[in-house]
């Protein structure tokens, strides 16, 4: 890894990084793992000279392996974001002549002249949302589209961390509890959403005012 | 002011998917939170399961955090809400601290707390710290006085280059300078 990148790593730590650099940086350190353990050395750094305490129990370990059953959030920021701005009116030209030639198909399929019947639940049609915002008539027998699952991408997540610790870690010391999600043994345990003070019990609101 | 922004670009980060960017929050909080919490919860290991919870409850709110506060301040809130609600459902009562919520800084300096490592760590720990302050005092003057006013007086680029009577390039790149040395020194005990 290059000087500027560990350059600009340390200056966005202390806040000083421009933001069209920070940007470019965050979108590298979300692949790269060893700008990560770079950054949680530098963190290391300042906490050590701060004196301050350094949490037992691999917290950021567990924390993050928890965080491996959490859905990643798709704001429409980042979904924007996926596609250069000169394709966008192009791809928006395309996923609409492709629900027309759907519907021409479905047409064809259904009969001509005949309306084309209301999809159900049962027709294999993804739905991610909640059907009642759906007010759309599309033919039944459009082949099943199958939906999207988050499990890939964590699986790949998974195997990427992975593979980052497997060549490197040999024995357990504190910063490679610091910097990966270990597989390295240890009683951690793995808390969902069900865990902790919940229901009856709680009597503070969790989530301050923002 | 500087940990403000720093933060910001990390949770838009984490709004947009990307979980790598919560992971450096954590890394960043990690110990002030724990210290935070074991203010309320004494019990070593309860301490970090409620810290545990705290951050996953602080990953599943930040679609709504919109930024009006700072994230630290929205994170300690959420900690200390957390452990109190631990100890009503073990039916224990809270103990209520005085504490600045603005100021993170504080949670730290009024710390009364148990050690919470195993004696490997606790070996571990004081020969990253021991190296830590070797490498600090190995450094060349100017590094050293970069990074201390940096990481110990939390001062910004603009006001250590006026100290320093440099430019602030200057000062950016002491401190990475600085950083990368004792980084190099540590790495080989982190292995």
């Amino acid at each position: 890894m290059s000087d500027k990148i560990k350059d600009q790593m340390s200056a966005f730590l202390d806040g000083e990084l421009p933001d069209d650099e920070a940007e470019l940086l965050l979108r590298r350190l979300g692949t790269d793992g060893e700008l990560r353990r770079v950054a949680a050395r530098y963190l290391l750094i300042g906490q050590s000279l701060r004196r301050e305490r350094v949490p037992a129990l691999d917290l950021d370990r567990r924390i993050a392996r928890a965080l491996d059953g959490e859905e990643a959030y798709t704001a429409p920021g980042a979904a924007e974001e996926a596609s250069p701005r000169w394709l966008r009116p192009v791809a928006g030209v395309a996923v609409a002549a492709t629900v027309a030639v759907i519907a021409l198909m479905g047409l064809r399929n259904t009969g001509e002249g005949t309306a084309p019947e209301a999809v159900t639940a049962d027709a294999g049609v993804a739905v991610d949302a909640d059907p009642a915002e759906y007010d759309y008539v599309v033919p039944a027998d459009i082949p099943a589209v199958r939906p999207v699952s988050a499990v890939p991408a964590r699986l790949t997540n998974y195997m990427i961390s992975h593979g980052e610790r497997a060549g490197t870690l040999v024995r357990s010391g504190m910063h490679s509890r610091i910097v990966t999600y270990g597989s390295t043994g240890g009683s951690a345990r793995s808390v969902t959403a069900e865990d902790g003070p919940d229901g009856a019990t709680k009597n503070v609101a969790d989530e301050p005012g923002r | 002011m500087s940990a403000k922004r720093t933060d910001a670009a990390l949770v838009r980060r984490v709004q947009q998917g990307d979980k790598q960017a919560f992971n450096l929050l954590v890394l960043k909080y990690q110990s002030k939170i724990v210290n935070l919490v074991m203010r309320y919860v004494r019990d070593p290991d309860e301490a970090n399961d409620v810290a545990q919870e705290a951050f996953l409850k602080a990953y599943r709110a930040l679609p709504r955090f919109r930024g009006d506060s700072a994230f630290y301040t929205w994170l300690y809130r959420i900690a200390v809400n957390t452990a109190k609600n631990y100890l009503v459902a073990a039916k224990r009562r809270p103990v209520e601290y005085d504490l600045d919520l603005q100021d993170p800084d504080q949670y730290d300096m009024q710390a009364r707390l148990k050690d919470i490592d195993t004696p490997e760590r606790v070996v571990m720990k004081d020969e990253v710290q021991s190296t830590i302050d070797e490498a600090i005092e190995d450094l060349p003057e100017d590094l050293r006085t970069a990074i201390i006013l940096r990481e110990m007086e939390g001062m910004t680029y603009e006001e250590i280059a006026e100290t320093m009577e440099c430019p602030v390039g200057t000062v950016r790149s002491r401190i990475f300078r600085a950083r990368e040395a004792i980084s190099k020194r540590i790495e080989p005990l982190l292995d």
